[in-house]
């Protein structure tokens, strides 16, 4: 349905403007870019503000997506699939962290909450380069292969951003806004981890166990319907 | 005036297929087969 609508503003729009049928399938690409990032979005913010994580699932969605545009990572092998697989994972690390920090802020002294919590940060940093050194770039599916040039380029860009974020992160926490709004700091801290597991075949294997769950899911009930 | 906004939108969005391609992955993760003009 979606990719019928696609097609035809493309169409619409070659139509227009005179090009030809390589400018259409360019222009049918750009748009599915387009319309897919805002309906992933779109669930993602509905669903999260219904269940009232939208800023923690939206930190850990950001987060994610930000490392995921050089390093790549694990896909889903349908729209349907990567759009709900992706709300259901950003939802439970937004929850996961909502409900993580009343626990963080049992601890009564702030130097040794603010020790942990840059120790498990720069672990994350520390084990990232690692997973960035060895698997990043992931292959795309349905892109022409990479030039050696290109992944030396996307795995520096995966691996100054990481250190960037680190390096961010790292200040927030030193703010007073950071202290308010720890939930949003773990989010994007755990958004990292997922983005960085699903490098590895760790990830693809979880993405794939989750496809064939979705499968058995859905052919169990439309049997029983 | 509102074909010159066509041809703006349009620039857009050829920018943001040559870059994408330039790219490991899309924001949301889910990859459309890239068109053959891109390729080369």
């Amino acid at each position: 349905m979606l990719q019928k609508v696609i097609a035809g503003q493309a169409h619409w729009l070659a139509k227009k403007l005179d090009y030809g049928k390589s400018e259409e399938e360019v222009l049918k690409y750009s748009l599915n870019l387009v319309f897919t990032s805002i309906l992933g979005y779109g669930v993602l913010a509905v669903a999260a503000s219904l269940l009232g994580v939208l800023p923690t699932a939206l930190a850990a969605a950001l987060s994610a997506s930000a490392l995921r545009i050089f390093s790549g990572g694990a896909h889903a092998s349908r729209l349907s699939r990567c759009v709900g697989l992706g709300a259901v994972v950003f939802i439970a690390i937004g929850w996961l962290a909502a409900a993580g920090v009343p626990f963080m802020e049992k601890i009564p002294d702030l130097e040794v909450l603010t020790l942990q919590t840059r120790v498990i940060l720069i672990l994350i940093v520390v084990i990232g380069t690692g997973i960035i050194y060895f698997y990043a770039p992931a292959p795309a599916p349905g892109k022409p292969k990479q030039t050696y040039l290109q992944v030396v380029v996307m795995r520096s860009c995966s691996l100054a951003l990481l250190w960037w974020w680190g390096g961010t992160v790292w200040l927030v926490y030193s703010w007073q806004w950071g202290l308010e709004h720890q939930e949003v700091l773990l989010a994007s801290q755990l958004g990292i981890v997922w983005q960085l597991m699903s490098l590895t075949p760790l990830g693809f294997g979880l993405l794939r166990g989750g496809e064939k769950m979705l499968d058995i899911l859905f052919t169990v009930k439309s049997e029983k319907l | 005036m509102w074909k010159k906004a066509l041809y703006g939108m349009a620039s857009v969005l050829f920018l943001l297929a040559y870059a994408n391609v330039s790219v490991t992955s899309v924001l949301f993760g889910y990859e459309p087969e890239v068109p053959e003009a891109l390729r080369k």
